[in-house]
């Protein structure tokens, strides 16, 4: 049967071959182990041959080929343990090296020769130096580049410890460190040339599985940097002088894409920071001299990371940095290989800037004038990568832009001017992105704007979501409307918050109004479908200057003292201003972003305002906006009923008309609510207009009974329309208890001089009441059941209350109730 | 006077800059350097010692925790007696990552029973809390409890540095793997009749 090809293109067959493999390394080592038991050495060495003949397949890929290495070097360890008790075979070192020497084939001699020599230099039968030299030399020998990749692997590993390095045991006869890093280096050498050099070997359609397997195979030339790390002996002058050149040049002669990278990598991995710190600079020349295609980005990115992170454990570290220049060499490094290289792609780029920035927040240097040139020069390297689609580089770039405003200044990054140019190479969408990404970050960490520059600098850089672009323009509104009026809204709710970041200092109350009004002017560019997301909160800014201005006025710190009943007069300029800005900013909500009904409310938001500094024509005149507001552009019923009763509220509440201008504005309310769509409506807004003549200030009975009258006229007529029929009766039966507790409020003002609300028309309602109930007769309707017991339930209730007034005599309650008949 | 001999195959897991190399390190050959030095694919030392009757080789390996630098896969994974998952006390990445770690060595070595597969699990860097800037953020508390979690995988919290519990840490590795090896061993067993199956076997001759 002939055995799996290890390379078949059947993974399976592949498998198989591995398996058999490893099963005969198992059966040799089996027997070697056996023929060592019995202190066979001959029998031993045999064995071990053939086991160690397994490795000179060349058909397997890395992976497989390594697991047989390792089936194999681990069963090595069992013959070296025995070649170490020399009263087992009675050979001294020197024998046996020279008898392994008989083995036939080169690659099994070479394994063994490796596990003589370790056990050579341990026992100390002969020197380090002398013994790994000429390890290194014969392993020349095997040029096939996996075998010899393998065998050298096996060789730095057997001579971990054996070196004569500082201060170990084999210094001294056994050489010095100069000998230790003299074999690690050799090895290296070696290896990476073989490395390299696999890729010429084999038929050229197979380039791309080679370069694979190259790849897989790395680590193997990687760890001889670790191993020469290690080495106690290479302190920072040893490694300036001799290993890190040997290295580059390595690096640099050997002209390989992959092998330049991965080594420099390696290099800034397994190399402490403070060597780093010490020699940036020839690994930043040594960047410039590498291969084209090389990813030099990424590798001065891993520098600058270990640099970074030294940075960050050394409290010297700026010191040292300062000396070193280690800012503007890398800065210059930077620009250096970015105008070298056309094709280091964005993410390299941003990343290395991302490390300046970072190392200029680590070294303190936060000046503008750094962090303007850093994002100037990022701008600059950027040009040529536009426009940036990479979702995954924006959020890089917009994690950058965020990093000053984590660590400076507001003021400071307010000043930079390359902060809108970086923001200006991002795509549209990204661009806003990033903008909404300043502005919560500000909001998060609490930043205010405290100059009228900052406010204009601040909506300067984050333009791209405030004004509205040229494409919008030409755009048919009701287009872009359902194109996205959701992600509009989302956005231009961020942009709102803007405005709550202004903040003047020390009630500045002149300059809190120039940044509103600065901020105004900007808003407005932003065009009907910004202004009506944003310009609420204008409104909002505007009308809590003004509540500010208020109590400061009148030396009262508690603002919850503000009353309506007995207006301030203000001095403050300031508080007609913010009025006129609150009135102007409604006016453009409503006339350029047509949001009336939100504008009506901010009108009557606005009157209070005024009503509590006693501005009585400035809060008539925001009353009149309101009430033409109601009048032109309210037409939704629900709407209207909502909005009515909003008006009654504020009415209700301020007290600073004269009677004419109170009376005009009570006669339109009422008419409005005289003119309600729906009866239901009319006769709710009729009771509750009864509310206007009965205030602080204002106490007129009869009005206030004539609007309860009102109200009985219209609930009667709900009731008789359609013939009277049982759902009918019911809305009516619902409408005369809301009546009946209106009456009851009122009737409990009797003893302020609410006389025209008597008990007999209370008592009137109140049959009435229990007629239409014992009337409405069989309702069978299930909707008109729930409606019937709802209305039952809230006239029980009421009822209970009467009788509980009923007993409450100390306030002559009692007395006024008692001859309420329920 | 040790009766038995014999050789043990430890591995060392856990995240990028846990300190799995200063552990061994500092095992080994009683050094400790703060320099982070990353590890390159998978390296082991040896370190003999006595355990009851049985001088024990350890041969413990200790691996790349960053994977660009374990190019050639985890097939050492295989044979291993015993696993030592390490964590830096002061990182929730890494504690987080244990599962991960044991997972993946489980799958890769396939032991032949791995609910019962000895892991040892250490917690690394105990002294950072002991410095001003304290920043433990894995209780032992929360550890042990994991720990019980899967199993009752033995805990012990280390310092590297100084040398705090690291012998206890691998002599407790060593116990256990000790009682495990049996169980791992892949017993040769030679046919009672030898047929070579094989079409070429190589005949390098020796001696």
């Amino acid at each position: 049967m002939q055995r799996a090809d290890a390379r078949d293109a059947d993974p399976a067959r592949a498998a198989r071959w591995l398996d058999e493999a490893k099963a005969s390394v198992k059966e040799h080592a089996f027997r070697m182990k056996r023929a060592a038991d019995e202190d066979n050495l001959r029998e031993a060495l045999k064995c071990a041959s053939l086991m160690l003949g397994e490795l000179r397949a060349t058909t397997p890929a890395p992976r497989g080929y390594y697991e047989l290495y390792i089936a194999a070097s681990d069963e090595l360890m069992h013959l070296r343990r025995f070649f170490g008790d020399k009263s087992r075979h009675g050979r001294s070192c020197v024998e046996l090296y020279e008898l392994v020497q008989h083995a036939g084939n080169i690659l099994p001699r070479l394994y063994l020769l490796i596990t003589v020599g370790a056990t050579y230099v341990e026992l100390g039968e002969g020197s380090a130096r002398d013994v790994l030299m000429d390890l290194v030399e014969m392993t020349r020998g095997v040029q096939q580049p996996m075998h010899g990749l393998f065998l050298r692997a096996y060789l730095s590993q057997m001579s971990k410890g054996l070196l004569p390095d500082k201060g170990s045991r084999y210094e001294g006869e056994g050489g010095n460190i100069d000998d230790a890093v003299e074999f690690l280096l050799q090895n290296f050498t070696e290896m990476n040339k073989l490395w390299v050099r696999m890729q010429h070997i084999g038929p050229s359609n197979g380039k791309k599985r080679r370069e694979g397997e190259r790849e897989e195979l790395r680590d193997l030339v990687g760890k001889n940097l670790l191993a020469l790390s290690q080495l106690e002996g290479v302190d920072l002058q040893l490694y300036r002088e001799t290993v890190l050149p040997r290295i580059l040049e390595q690096v640099v002669n050997c002209k390989d894409e992959l092998a330049q990278p991965y080594l420099l990598d390696v290099l800034i991995q397994v190399f402490p920071d403070e060597y780093h710190l010490a020699t940036f600079e020839e690994v930043f020349s040594t960047m410039s001299m590498l291969r084209a295609n090389v990813r030099v980005g990424s590798i001065l990115n891993a520098l600058l990371g270990r640099l970074l992170s030294y940075a960050e454990e050394t409290p010297e570290a700026k010191s040292e940095f300062e000396a070193a220049d280690v800012f503007p060499k890398s800065f210059e490094c930077c620009q250096a290989i970015i105008g070298a290289h056309d094709d280091v792609p964005a993410k390299e780029i941003i990343g290395m800037y991302a490390a300046l920035m970072a190392f200029a927040r680590k070294l303190q240097i936060t000046e503008a004038g750094t962090l303007d040139d850093i994002l100037l020069a990022l701008a600059n390297s950027l040009q040529s990568k536009l426009p940036i689609t990479d979702p995954e580089v924006a959020q890089q770039l917009s994690t950058l832009l965020s990093d000053p405003l984590e660590s400076c200044e507001l003021s400071v990054v307010l000043s930079l001017k390359s902060y809108p140019k970086v923001i200006a190479l991002l795509d549209e969408d990204t661009k806003k992105k990033v903008a909404l990404g300043v502005v919560q970050t500000l909001v998060k960490n609490r930043s205010t704007l405290t100059t009228v520059d900052h406010v204009k600098m601040l909506y300067d850089f984050i333009d791209c979501v405030v004004s509205a672009d040229a494409k919008e323009a030409s755009q048919a509104m009701e287009d872009v409307e359902k194109e996205r009026s959701a992600a509009i809204a989302e956005e231009q709710n961020v942009v709102a918050r803007v405005v709550h970041l202004i903040k003047a200092p020390e009630d500045n109350h002149e300059l809190q109004l120039e940044m509103l009004n600065t901020a105004y002017d900007i808003l407005l560019k932003g065009g009907p479908r910004r202004i009506r997301h944003t310009f609420p909160a204008l409104v909002f800014a505007g009308i809590a200057c003004g509540r500010d201005i208020v109590p400061a006025d009148a030396n009262n710190d508690d603002k919850e003292a503000i009353s309506f009943t007995t207006p301030i007069e203000v001095k403050s300029p300031w508080l007609k201003k913010s009025l006129h800005f609150v009135h102007k900013s409604i006016t453009a909500l409503t006339e350029v972003a047509g949001r009336h009904e939100k504008a009506l409310k901010l009108f009557l938001e606005a009157a209070q305002l005024a009503a509590v500094a006693n501005l009585e024509s400035i809060a008539y005149e925001f009353f009149e906006r309101a009430f033409v507001l109601y009048e032109e552009n309210i037409t939704d019923t629900k709407k209207q009923v909502n909005l009515l009763f909003i008006i009654i509220g504020t009415l209700h509440k301020v007290n600073v008309f004269g009677a004419d201008s109170r009376e005009s504005l009570v006669h339109k309310t009422t008419g409005y609510s005289a003119r309600l769509l729906k009866k239901p409506d009319q006769c709710v807004g009729a009771y509750t207009c009864a509310h206007l003549f009965w205030t602080e200030t204002v106490k007129d009975s009869d009005s206030v009974a004539s609007c309860l009258k009102k109200s009985v006229k219209i609930a009667n007529a709900v009731r008789d329309t359609f013939g009277g029929n049982a759902a009918n009766r019911i809305e009516a039966l619902g409408l005369y208890v809301g009546i009946l507790n209106k009456y009851l409020y009122f009737y409990d003002k009797t003893p302020e001089g609410c006389t025209s609300v008597t008990v007999e028309a209370l008592q009137a309602l109140i049959d009435m009441i229990n007629t239409e109930l014992s009337s409405v007769g069989d309702v069978r309707n299930a909707e008109s059941i729930g409606a019937l017991r709802d209305v039952e339930q809230s006239y029980a209730n009421t009822l209970t209350h009467i009788r509980q007034q009923k007993h409450k005599v100390e306030d002559g309650t009692a007395d006024r109730y008692s001859t309420l008949v329920v | 006077m040790a009766s038995r001999r014999t050789l043990l195959k430890v591995i060392i897991l856990g995240d990028s800059g846990v300190g799995k190399t200063s552990l061994m390190a500092q095992y080994v050959n009683n050094k400790f350097s703060k320099q982070y030095k990353a590890t390159i694919g998978a390296d082991f030392m040896t370190k003999e010692i006595v355990i009851d009757d049985t001088v024990v080789t350890l041969q413990i390996w200790d691996t790349a925790g960053q994977e660009r630098f374990q190019s050639l896969g985890v097939s050492f994974y295989r044979g291993a007696d015993c696993v030592m998952c390490v964590y830096d006390v002061n990182s929730a990445k890494s504690f987080e990552s244990l599962e991960n770690w044991r997972n993946e060595f489980l799958v890769q070595a396939s032991p032949s029973d791995p609910e019962k597969f000895p892991v040892v699990v250490v917690g690394n860097k105990i002294d950072v809390e002991d410095g001003k800037d304290s920043k433990r953020v894995i209780s032992e508390k929360k550890a042990k409890s994991w720990c019980t979690s899967k199993g009752g995988l033995m805990h012990f919290e280390c310092s590297a540095k100084e040398d705090i519990n690291v012998d206890a840490a691998f002599e407790a590795v060593a116990r256990f793997a000790v009682q495990n090896e049996d169980a791992e061993e892949d017993v040769y067993l030679p046919d009672t009749v030898s047929i070579d199956t094989r079409g070429a076997a190589p005949s390098s001759g020796c001696c």
